[in-house]
């Protein structure tokens, strides 16, 4: 993980717009960083933050009204303007994506094995047979009980925690190089999280795979990843390992962040708040989107703000912040 | 400290619609439990999805059907309560959901949201009264009043749940119950909520029924907690000592599993994983109902119900604590 290496995934300068009744949303402006092999990456922020639509326009999932610029290298390829057909080559068989709502994912109507099999028989060109058989080999590995029978039940038969291991087995298959998951235990039990971090934390291990994870939960973010993106407001405002992250945030918004979660391991009389609410993003205001509700605000925040190295891979975007420019 | 809820052997049981040959299924929601909730406190009630939580805070506010046993409020017995009787229970009791934008009527304006229940429970109030009432009701929950003739899809997640808020004590309650009340909301917006809730609490002497999934939040603004597991209470005591000294393995299991805002304590954290899934409450498990996924499971917690104990000063139920 040397920073020479190429890395696996590079985005720079992406945003991505949508054309609303009400005018231009730039619901990601800007945003530029890499993911190298083996990270697990966090990515933080709240509704409105750009989060899940970054991670949407990697993977040329945006909206038809979203136009997308800026350049995402793939193992080195372009992924910015690349035609449907090449994109589904990748998508799928190099990179996966899973959702908070397994249910919304499956297709009600089908069985899991023909939803299972079917990326294998596309991507990898196997028989029906071979694909099965992988199928269940995997769904074993996701620990669902009794898979060989239960890879012919339909979705609605499982329960949640089942259904989400379903979709990891799916996305796991062709054994991609690139796991993004949005906000995948966001709607399940703590238990169930649980068990499901483990089993991430494990496929990692074992198939090298590196994880995008999209989540608003500091918690699991210090339980699982090892570097972290805070967003707001479509902006990247800080990247770091989260070592560093939770014992030095830089960015005002990151630490007001971390402030406001109660928390299991400390005790506060009054939860510290952040004043006022998100920023709408059709009158995002010049310069910093935080900057009406930043404690530290200055006259330079609503200038253009580069992102700047406070030192190795600890980069913020915030005027009153020292370090070098990029 | 002053009863003013207590509730036996409270049962809520939904029947499932079944054929004419089929047998009869019926969904154990909450099954038998006991509590106190004295005045001035803040209880949590936490479990995982399909515990009770909910059904229980819905018994208690008449929105759902108590089945059997009893819950008496200021002298009011809830399970067997007549209409007359709930206007008055529902004049001291109200009630805040979790999704803030669904819980307000979208044709309707602020001011018609707050006043609403004053209008129905106080059908002689004069109007120049109401709105008296409905802009000190507002200010109370930092709402500004040239706001009051606009429409809840003008207003953010935070403030529809304010308005909610104001919606509920504009009666002027002794208890709110709140269920899921800010898990809805992003993170900066939760932590406004949960200080007005308690600045709230506060100034109003207000005894609240905190129910969560967040055992953040719960830890934060409760005094006691209320620990469920399929209808049944696993232990009950003081805020402080289920988080430094939980009994019930079924406690020290969820606690374990939530994820807490810091790497060192994370990887040093051994996480008790509960091995399968939760049963059905159709067909609950005989005994424990915790017996099936319990660590400590043996012959005897399949047989018959453990009966509560108190232990350090907690309610539990378990054989297995001594």
């Amino acid at each position: 993980m040397t920073a020479k290496k190429i890395p696996l995934l590079d985005v720079r300068n992406l945003t991505v717009e949508f054309k609303v009744q009400d005018g231009l949303v730039r619901a990601v402006n800007g945003l530029s960083f890499k993911v190298y092999d083996g990270d697990i990456i966090g990515i933080v922020g709240e509704s409105g933050s750009g989060k899940s639509q970054s991670m949407l326009a990697i993977m040329g999932l945006l909206a038809g009204n979203g136009k997308i610029s800026g350049s995402v290298k793939f193992m080195g390829q372009e992924l910015v303007g690349i035609s449907t057909a090449k994109l589904n080559k990748i998508r799928g068989d190099k990179m996966a994506m899973i959702f908070q709502d397994p249910m919304t994912s499956l297709n009600p109507y089908l069985k899991i094995s023909s939803q299972m099999t079917e990326v294998l028989m596309l991507h990898k060109n196997m028989s029906y047979k071979d694909a099965l058989a992988e199928s269940i080999k995997m769904l074993d590995r996701v620990k669902i009980p009794d898979a060989k029978n239960r890879v012919h039940l339909y979705p609605h038969e499982f329960s949640g925690g089942m259904r989400q291991r379903v979709m990891i087995a799916m996305s796991l298959l062709t054994k991609p190089k690139l796991l993004i998951a949005d906000e995948p235990t966001t709607a399940l039990d703590v238990t169930v999280q649980a068990q499901i971090l483990e089993l991430l934390r494990d496929l990692r291990k074992e198939f090298g795979m590196t994880i995008i994870f999209i989540t608003h939960d500091m918690g699991v973010v210090a339980n699982l990843c090892d570097r972290v993106n805070v967003m707001y407001g479509g902006w990247l405002m800080e990247t770091a390992a989260i070592q560093i992250i939770f014992k030095n945030p830089i960015h005002p918004y990151t630490q007001a962040l971390l402030a406001t979660i109660p928390s299991l391991d400390h005790d506060v009389d009054k939860l510290k708040t952040i004043p006022g609410e998100p920023p709408n993003l059709l009158q995002l205001p010049a310069g910093c989107p935080f900057q009406e509700r930043c404690s530290q605000v200055s006259a330079a925040c609503t200038q253009n703000i580069p992102l700047r190295r406070v030192e190795n891979r600890h980069v913020v975007k915030c005027a009153n912040s020292n370090g070098v420019a990029l | 400290m002053k009863k003013i809820l207590e509730v036996k052997n409270l049962k809520v049981h939904f029947e499932l619609s079944s054929g004419l040959f089929k047998p009869k299924k019926v969904v154990h929601a909450v099954d038998g439990i006991d509590f106190e909730v004295f005045e001035g406190e803040t209880l949590g009630i936490v479990g995982e999805s399909g515990c009770g939580k909910s059904s229980l805070a819905r018994a208690l506010c008449g929105l759902n059907k108590i089945t059997s046993g009893s819950a008496l409020f200021n002298g009011i017995d809830l399970a067997k309560a007549s209409a007359k009787q709930w206007d008055e229970v529902h004049k001291q009791m109200q009630f805040i959901f979790q999704d803030p934008v669904a819980a307000l009527d979208p044709r309707m304006t602020v001011a018609e949201i707050i006043a609403e229940p004053l209008v129905t429970l106080y059908p002689n109030m004069k109007q120049t009264e109401v709105m008296a009432k409905v802009f000190s009701t507002m200010k109370l929950v930092g709402l500004s009043q040239n706001q009051v003739n606009r429409y809840p899809q003008e207003f953010s997640g935070g403030q529809c749940q304010r308005i909610g808020i104001a919606r509920a004590l504009i009666l002027e309650p002794k208890v709110l119950i709140c269920d899921e009340s800010v898990s809805a909301l992003d993170v900066s917006i939760k932590a406004q909520i949960i200080n007005l809730l308690q600045e709230l609490q506060q100034k109003l002497k207000l005894t609240i029924l905190f129910i969560s999934h967040d055992l953040g939040v719960i830890k934060h603004i409760c005094n006691r907690i209320l620990v469920m597991y399929l209808g049944n209470i696993m232990e009950l005591g003081a805020k402080k000592t289920i988080y430094s000294d939980p009994l019930h393995p079924y406690t020290k299991a969820l606690l374990s599993a939530v994820p807490v805002a810091n790497p060192e304590l994370e990887k040093a954290k051994v996480i008790q994983l509960l091995e399968g899934e939760l049963p059905s409450p159709v067909n609950p498990p005989h005994g424990c109902v915790f017996h099936t996924r319990c660590p400590l499971a043996s012959e005897a917690c399949s047989q018959s119900r453990p009966a509560d104990k108190t232990v350090r000063e907690h309610s539990v139920s378990c054989f297995k604590v001594n």
